[in-house]
């Protein structure tokens, strides 16, 4: 009696707990246990949405993933700095979930049919012009997507470029903004300037021997020449292995594989259409949608042209404008109903109304293309070489385990190496950290040959992968440490630089003087008399100018407008050292009467690209100053 | 607990609890269920419109001048105070500055602040606003839309344009106050080279 109580208590309380398990599930999903674990680390917070250190982790890789296959002949892993890298995606992704809390707050977002549309329109998914969902598959694999997850991801971005077209791309450009432009960024001064350039002060400067020997002795560190070595080393590729006599093609192989290659084209039946789709509203009867596409077939059948009815009432927008036109797609790319009924008209054909999810489809099948089927003896060739590389590819990586083991056993010579994978041992010379000869301009191998085990141990390099096609194994044969350079060889140079640290004295001494001169009054000529130079005087120069050194112009355009009959005074460095004092006697605004129509294009384009970025940034700068963001 | 209860007694607490407090229980139950379903459904129904919002918006988008003016007043009609309604009247104000006529971009530009549903979004179109009024030599109007802008972050580049319409009606020592306040706003964020330009091209002469 007793345990059956129990029994029946228990039972109760399990049903209880259970009860509020279902009820929690039910009501808020499984998202309500994220409020009762502690969550991931998290590593920035952008207004308490949090970003984790997980999917930092991932969406970095993704980025290091693109940067390698964008880097191509190049490729070299250990140019990518995981730690800046890092840092990168992490603002990306800050700002990113700052504007996509942004779009969400007004109510931006992109229905799923547009998603699904831009997915299979992606020139990265197609093979031969089509949607390929294999490639699509693979891809996603590779960057580390369920297809979940890329579709919300693809939504996000869309909503994003959404949001930044419509506020960056409708900036306008009004009349008296283009006059203030105009004023400014095409003024013309009227300026001048005075070098004091060191060949000016150079024959004022005695260097003396013991100054040469000075210098040389407290700068040793300068004088030296740079770390180099020899080296030995064998290297192997996959275009080394593919006639190896280890590969043999067999020709059963061939046939299989041309077999699987046909097996496929049976299927190559390519069929190009054009619909007119009437969506199902909430308060709309499918009958009646029906009835309506029964009647726009009648008017085509009665005369009226497809294309015009598809650009007036077809509700895909897609489609609508060119006249229905769905492009040409073999089967397996559409809505199974939507297919059949396609695959099973004749050309020029208009179906029967077809009820899909997206609504009802008036199909016109406007034609088919047929891929003959190809010939063995065509394509033998093809499939041997596909399947050599092949062959040689899963032998290669075979082989770099067995020569990177090999490499190590024997550290201490190629010639084990040499004599059981017949690679030839080669030889470069005067291999620095910073450069190489042939296949040592590659820093990450520079980097494995200058490591201490290689270079002071001599022993043997790892395989290097150079690529995800070759390596290379070397060892240094003999290094060149850093050494003095005599003097008599750097005398000249050493000459020059304490010749140049002199002028530069002078020449500070002398603008002074000179600036103080010309505030007290006295004129442009006697000041340049005094030093037997001359100015260089520009009449109406523009920003622009190039036949003045750059630090001129620029500080020259930097000088407040002079009261007239007066000048405003400046100075800059010049670009092969010394110094120079600027002048600007006279401003003339940029005149919109006078303005060429060439310059005037120009002006206009400078300014809408100015416009739409500073419109981007100040949307930007107003959400992420009002946001609270931890990082 | 620290008496010891027979399990009779045990079931008797359970069932007076019940008694008690069962109906209270299930009326929480019955709000807590009915608000969540009713919340997700709402949630539902705003995702949704907002996809068809955005559908017709891309349609607009792309839609040939014959059609275009029809589905931007379908956007109108169907989804006023949407996002999309204050885009497509952002790409409206602009052709209508392009067809040369300045009002009807400023008609544009006002409603798409009306139909903005927060401060940031209307603050954006307002710094458009206020450039397209001052075309239309209405100054006051502009200044006081820019007075409405509350945006933190927009500080710097309302500054710049006060600066702009100073200049431009020749006042250049108002619009180097403006220029150096829109300069200083920056520290150190992004570089505004021609904000830069426009400080010194409105500075006093110095004395040579």
């Amino acid at each position: 009696m007793l345990q059956k109580l129990r029994d029946q208590t228990q039972s109760l309380f399990f049903k209880i707990i259970v009860g509020v398990l279902v009820f929690v599930l039910a009501v808020f999903g499984f998202g309500a246990f994220n409020l009762f674990t502690t969550g991931e680390p998290q590593i920035a917070s952008v207004n308490g949405e949090p970003i984790t250190q997980n999917e930092l982790a991932i969406e970095a890789e993704r980025e290091r993933l693109r940067r390698l296959a964008g880097m191509g002949e190049n490729f070299d892993p250990q140019a990518i700095d995981p730690a800046r890298l890092q840092a990168e995606v992490l603002e990306q992704l800050i700002s990113r979930e700052l504007l996509t809390q942004a779009a969400d707050d007004i109510n931006v977002g992109i229905s799923a049919a547009r998603v699904s549309e831009v997915i299979v329109s992606r020139p990265d998914f197609m093979v031969e012009g089509q949607f390929n969902e294999d490639l699509y598959r693979n891809t996603l694999q590779m960057l580390r997507y369920t297809p979940g997850e890329f579709m919300n991801q693809t939504r996000l971005l869309l909503s994003l470029d959404q949001l930044q077209r419509a506020l960056v791309s409708t900036a306008v450009i009004a009349d008296w903004e283009l006059r203030l432009y105009n004023q400014v960024i095409n003024q013309q001064r009227d300026l001048a300037y005075l070098a004091f350039t060191r060949a000016d002060f150079s024959d004022q400067i005695e260097i003396s021997d013991e100054q040469i020997d000075l210098h040389y002795r407290e700068n040793g560190l300068l004088y030296m020449t740079e770390e180099a070595v020899d080296v030995q080393y064998v290297e192997l590729s996959i275009d080394d292995l593919l006639n190896d006599p280890q590969i043999e093609i067999l020709e059963e192989d061939l046939l299989a594989a041309f077999e699987e290659l046909t097996r496929n084209a049976g299927q190559d039946e390519q069929r190009s259409s054009s619909h007119i789709l009437l969506r199902v509203e909430d308060d709309e009867n499918i009958d009646d949608v029906v009835a309506e596409v029964v009647a726009i077939k009648a008017r085509i059948e009665a005369g009226e042209a497809f294309d015009e009815l598809a650009r007036t009432l077809s509700e895909d927008p897609g489609s609508a404008q060119s006249g229905g036109e769905i492009g040409t797609f073999g089967r397996g790319n559409f809505d199974p109903t939507f297919e059949d009924a396609l695959f099973a008209l004749e050309p020029g054909a208009l179906s029967d109304p077809v009820v899909t999810e997206f609504g009802v489809h008036l199909i016109r099948l406007d034609g088919i293309e047929l891929t003959d089927p190809p010939v063995f003896e065509d394509v033998r060739e093809e499939l041997e070489t596909t399947a050599r590389r092949e062959a040689a590819q899963v032998l290669f990586s075979q082989r770099v385990d067995e020569i990177d083991a090999l490499a190590f056993e024997d550290s201490t010579s190629l010639d084990q190496l040499s004599h059981e994978f017949g690679l030839e041992i080669k030889r470069a010379e005067g291999i620095t950290r910073q450069a190489g000869p042939g296949l040592f301009v590659h820093s990450g191998l520079r980097g494995v040959v200058f490591d201490t085990d290689v270079l002071t141990n001599s022993m043997n390099t790892e395989a290097f992968r150079m690529d995800d096609q070759q390596i290379v194994v070397a060892r240094v044969e003999a290094t060149h440490p850093a050494a003095s350079i005599p003097l008599q060889d750097v005398r000249e140079g050493i000459r020059e630089t304490l010749l140049a640290e002199d002028a530069d004295v002078l020449i500070s001494e002398a603008l002074a003087n000179s600036l103080e001169r010309l505030y007290g009054g006295e004129s442009v000529s006697a000041i340049a008399d005094t030093y037997g130079l001359s100015w260089q005087t520009f009449e109406l120069a523009r920003r622009t100018a190039v036949d003045l050194p750059r630090s001129v112009s620029l500080t020259a355009f930097e000088l407040p407008r002079p009261a007239p009959g007066d000048k405003s005074v400046g100075e800059a460095a010049l670009p092969e050292g010394g110094r120079a004092i600027v002048t600007v006697t006279r401003i003339v605004d940029g005149d919109m009467s006078t303005i060429a129509d060439s310059e005037l294009e120009g002006l206009n384009r400078f300014l809408e690209n100015h416009r739409a970025r500073m419109d981007f940034a100040a949307a930007y700068e107003g959400l992420e100053k009002d946001a609270s963001i931890v990082r | 607990m620290s008496e010891v209860l027979s399990d009779e007694e045990q079931l008797e607490r359970i069932k007076n609890w019940w008694q008690k407090n069962g109906v209270a229980l299930l009326i929480g139950l019955v709000v807590v269920i009915g608000g969540s379903v009713g919340w997700r459904s709402y949630q539902n129904s705003v995702a949704e419109d907002t996809a068809v919002a955005s559908d017709l918006y891309e349609a607009f988008l792309s839609a040939d001048d014959a059609t275009r003016e029809s589905l931007a007043a379908q956007i109108d009609e169907k989804h006023p105070g949407s996002a999309y309604q204050v885009f497509s009247l952002l790409y409206r104000a602009k052709a209508s500055l392009l067809a040369g006529d300045t009002e009807a971009c400023a008609a544009h530009l006002s409603a798409a602040v009306e139909a903005s549903s927060n401060q940031w979004l209307a603050d954006f179109v307002r710094l458009r606003l206020a450039r397209v009024l001052q075309q239309l030599d209405r100054t006051d109007e502009a200044m006081s839309h820019l007075g409405k802008i509350r945006t933190e972050g927009f500080r710097s580049y309302v500054q710049e344009l006060q600066g702009d319409i100073h200049f431009s009606r020749g006042d250049t020592d108002l619009a180097h106050q403006s220029y150096v306040s829109a300069l200083g706003e920056l520290r150190g964020t992004g570089q505004r080279p021609i904000l830069e330009i426009k400080v010194n091209d409105t500075a006093k002469p110095n004395a040579s």
